[in-house]
């Protein structure tokens, strides 16, 4: 066992809020600055919570194609719906709420459109493969959880936000998000015990 | 510690206490579960999609005001509500309020002025993204619905040969000043964000029903059950199916 993963919660925030000077106070910050028409603070939001926006979107399981067209639908809404940010409120639940209604309108887009298309006998040419996306350890496992309870240990784990903020992003309360979590771990326990005896992360 | 109390632990995304590192330290399984979700984040096309982002959204970028205070919202949606059924009671009259007993009124007023302030709060709610409801939509709807439902039960049940006539009249009247309550509201609420458009979208036409519902219950002198049923409360089950109807046909703004 490493100090990686022993010190996981304190580990997780600092995930967050390395891409931002300031953390998640300074997400506000830069929002405001947006909302003001300031072009710096609007790119340095975009390369501070992008990676975010991918974890977040990786731990759903999505392809990295998939993962790029939903990270520029999810800018896409931030950008439109900036005003309904009020100074003073949270911004970390503010975006995410944004990034889950996009994946998921994306998710359904997708899968709509797969349903339509047709089998052909002899596959077209096809480009050269791209680099293989660094897999997500264990996301077979997430896979296997129901969407609103994957949705809420993403967003815990993945994304280290805290209970109340996972709560406000998915409209839900913290006693809800956090009987998800505690469900999901149950699941996945199960998994690993029924699957892998000598499984290790 | 044991596998389950770390399990509570984990999920309320609490610290660790060093009694839960040091069960995390001899438990294989609770340190694999407790390194899910850690992986990850890095994508080799992603630096090239943020800067297309950045160009896209710092092109045309302008100041934008933000959302006005969430009491803002939530008065002018009320008075909204109000300023449609006020229009409905003053060109069709008072016969039904005034022909019903105290605990009709006091029920009836009670739930529609409760519905309008909680459904006018959760819309307000609604237009900004991550903001908590008071009441999950899904609620919020089956007692939008049950309430005025069960309000059919306090008036006798009569023989009318003209039942299906006068049902479908007030069903009408009533749908007709919810339609204009709702044009009032989404001239408040039109700046809001619409992430769910058919929990928005629903929730408007619920909460335009209410309006519609008040107008039938003090005009409409048709007293009993069987109308009420069928002309009072299919307003708020109507305008909820096509609330949820447009809200899933509308394309995202």
């Amino acid at each position: 066992m490493d100090g990686g993963v022993v010190c996981l919660h304190f580990k997780e925030r600092t995930t967050r809020d390395e891409g931002s000077e300031a953390g998640a106070g300074g997400f506000e910050q830069l929002l405001r600055s947006y909302q003001k028409g300031d072009a710096a603070a609007a790119a340095e939001l975009v390369r501070a919570v992008s990676p975010l926006f991918v974890r977040f979107c990786l731990g759903h399981g999505d392809s990295a194609q998939d993962v790029e067209d939903v990270l520029q639908e999810i800018w896409l809404r931030v950008h439109k719906a900036r005003h309904t940010f009020r100074p003073g409120a949270p911004a970390v639940p503010w975006l995410y709420a944004i990034a889950r209604h996009a994946r998921l309108d994306a998710r359904r887009r997708r899968e709509r459109f797969r349903s339509r298309e047709l089998q052909v006998e002899v596959l077209p040419e096809t480009p050269a493969p791209q680099p293989p996306v660094p897999a997500f350890q264990a996301q077979e496992l997430l896979n296997g959880l129901p969407e609103a309870q994957r949705e809420v240990l993403v967003m815990l784990k993945g994304c280290g936000m805290t209970i109340e903020e996972v709560a406000r992003a998915t409209s839900s309360t913290a006693g809800a998000v956090k009987q998800k979590a505690h469900r999901a771990y149950r699941r996945l326990r199960a998994g690993l015990k029924r699957t892998a005896a000598g499984w290790r992360p | 510690m044991n596998c389950d109390e770390f399990d509570r632990l984990a999920a309320a995304a609490a610290p660790l206490t060093e009694e839960a590192l040091r069960h995390l330290r001899g438990c294989p399984v609770c340190s694999s579960l407790a390194a899910l979700g850690r992986q990850g984040g890095e994508l080799p096309g992603v630096a090239a999609a943020e800067r297309r982002i950045v160009a896209a959204i710092t092109a045309d970028l302008k100041p934008v005001r933000p959302l006005a205070p969430a009491w803002v919202y939530v008065l002018g949606v009320t008075v909204a509500a109000g300023v449609a059924a006020a229009a409905g009671i003053l060109g069709l009259g008072v016969r039904g309020w005034t022909a019903d007993s105290l605990t009709q009124r006091v029920y009836f007023t009670a739930c529609l002025v409760a519905g309008i302030a909680v459904g006018s709060v959760n819309l307000s709610r609604l237009m900004v993204p991550g903001a908590p409801p008071v009441l999950q939509p899904r609620v919020a709807a089956v007692l939008a619905t049950l309430l005025p439902a069960a309000g059919a039960f306090l008036y006798p049940a009569a023989h009318d040969t003209r039942f299906l006539q006068t049902g479908m009249a007030c069903l009408s009247i009533g749908l007709g000043h919810a339609a204009l309550a709702c044009g009032l509201m989404y001239r408040v609420v039109r700046r809001g964000a619409l992430l769910s458009r058919p929990a928005v979208v629903s929730g408007l036409a619920l909460l335009s029903a209410l309006a519609g519902v008040a107008v039938l219950f003090v005009f409409c002198p048709h007293r009993e059950m069987g109308h009420f049923s069928l002309g009072h409360s299919t307003v708020p089950v109507a305008a909820l199916g096509l609330g949820a109807w447009i809200g899933r046909r509308l394309r995202p703004r």
